[in-house]
């Protein structure tokens, strides 16, 4: 027990310093969930979008496959993308393993489905009147769907700011295709991963305060923005 | 002047005919006041004529043009505007809603603004202008929903059950909005299941039963 309460209060004074070490990591950990969140809203979105309002042949299926690669395990994720970013993979030419952006691209195909099923939820649930209303105030198709859009905003952001939790917290990715290099792609749970094998309690408890801190906050936005 | 004109129109609901209308015509700058009981056909035949619904037989011409329905029916559509029984109101402020109609048919938003505030003052919805639409009560809501489809600029104003759920305050309002409309020249058609509300408008009565008119 006592070693238990040592590394909390080890853990909280490295936060209270600002311990440079668990700073670095929360640094990559924004920097790289805040890519791969951009860049897979860039994707999911649109095609989110698509699948709540298109009609058309393979929806069903489209639909089915996203849900599906919801529950996609995460070092299955990293183990496809090291094949592929690999010197000896189609992408090996681009030398990204072991670089944030390799991360960036493995976060990015987690988050996709993510963004893609949480927002395509928010437009379908629009009110089947809005389309109506605004067929019938003289819009234009292009109009109709922008309308529709504005009305589902708030659901798409909360998708957006989900997807940027699950981002921040992943570690299967993060270890298989960063290679968890300090200062570099070393972010803070795959540094947690790191210290408490090595018996490192409180500095595991310091990097753990700091990213449910940062999840505390996304969810803090994301639950304002659907009261809103 | 001939402005709708409709001949043996037919919707069928799944397998349920809901909707035979032998022929009807609506006049330039006239008020229709579709009457009959819940479920009557009134708001289907206000869908079909909006263009909103695509009816299986039948032609409906809107000034001597056959009407387009469904998605490509841009340039009925902004001829001829409905209010419906539940109006939507989007997310934002009123101004926002009301001036929905003109920014979409290309307006700059000080041209827009300048339309709402009109169809606004038309409606006596003045006091709520910057208000929330989401915190208008149920008469406001439907002033509001007026006051959108009127700053549309549509010549023609489809109204399905204006005053449903309203008070007698505010429906003596919306009767009096209506007759100012049908005095500028807009053409109204009005359905509603309280026929004697609109005693006081000098109307055309069409009366409608399991879909047909009687």
């Amino acid at each position: 027990m006592e070693y238990l309460l040592d590394g909390f209060a080890d853990g909280l004074m490295r936060v209270l310093r600002a311990d440079p070490q668990v700073m670095l990591a929360a640094w990559v950990t924004i920097k790289v969930g805040f890519w791969a969140t951009i860049l897979a809203s860039l994707i999911g979105l649109p095609v989110g979008f698509l699948l709540a309002m298109g009609r058309f042949r393979g929806r069903g299926f489209a639909i089915t496959l996203l849900q599906t690669s919801l529950g996609l395990p995460t070092v299955v994720i990293g183990l496809l993308a090291y094949g592929f970013l690999s010197r000896r993979g189609p992408l090996g030419f681009a030398d990204l393993l072991f670089t944030p952006s390799a991360i960036v691209v493995g976060l990015v195909i987690l988050a996709v489905p993510l963004v893609a099923v949480f927002s395509m939820t928010s437009v379908a649930s629009v009110d089947e009147r809005v389309r109506e209303t605004a067929l019938t105030l003289g819009a234009s198709n292009g109009l109709v769907a922008w309308t529709v859009l504005r009305e589902a905003r708030f659901g798409m952001m909360a998708a957006v700011l989900a997807a940027f939790g699950r981002v921040s917290s992943e570690v299967g990715i993060a270890m298989m295709l960063g290679g968890n290099i300090e200062g570099y792609t070393r972010t803070l749970t795959t540094a947690i991963a790191l210290e408490s094998m090595k018996g490192e309690f409180g500095f595991g408890i310091a990097l753990g305060v700091v990213l449910l801190g940062i999840i505390f906050v996304t969810n803090l936005l994301s639950r304002y923005i659907q009261r809103s | 002047m001939e402005v709708f004109f409709l001949e043996n129109v037919k919707f069928r609901f799944e397998t349920d005919l809901v909707l035979d209308v032998e022929s009807l015509t609506v006049l330039s700058g006239e008020v229709v006041l579709l009457t009959g009981a819940n479920g009557s056909g009134k708001t289907t035949l206000l869908r079909v004529m909006a263009g909103l619904l695509t009816p299986e037989d039948g032609a409906i011409q809107y000034k001597s043009e056959p009407v387009i329905f469904g998605k490509a029916g841009l340039e009925h559509r902004r001829r001829v505007t409905l209010l419906a029984q539940e109006p939507y109101l989007f997310r934002g402020n009123v101004l926002l809603n009301v001036s929905y109609g003109p920014r979409a048919r290309g307006m700059s938003n000080s041209q827009a603004n300048e339309m709402a505030q009109e169809a606004i003052l038309k409606t006596r919805c003045e006091g709520l202008i910057y208000r929330d639409a989401a915190k208008l009560s149920g008469g406001e809501k439907k002033r509001v929903a007026l006051a959108r489809a009127l700053a549309a600029g549509a010549e023609t104003l489809l109204l399905d059950e204006p005053i449903s759920h309203l008070d007698e305050e505010n429906s003596k309002l919306i009767a009096e909005i209506i007759k100012e409309l049908a005095a500028s020249g807009i053409t109204l058609v009005v359905s509603t299941h309280i026929p004697e509300w609109a005693s006081s408008l000098s109307v055309k009565n069409v009366r409608l039963a399991y879909g047909r008119i009687v």
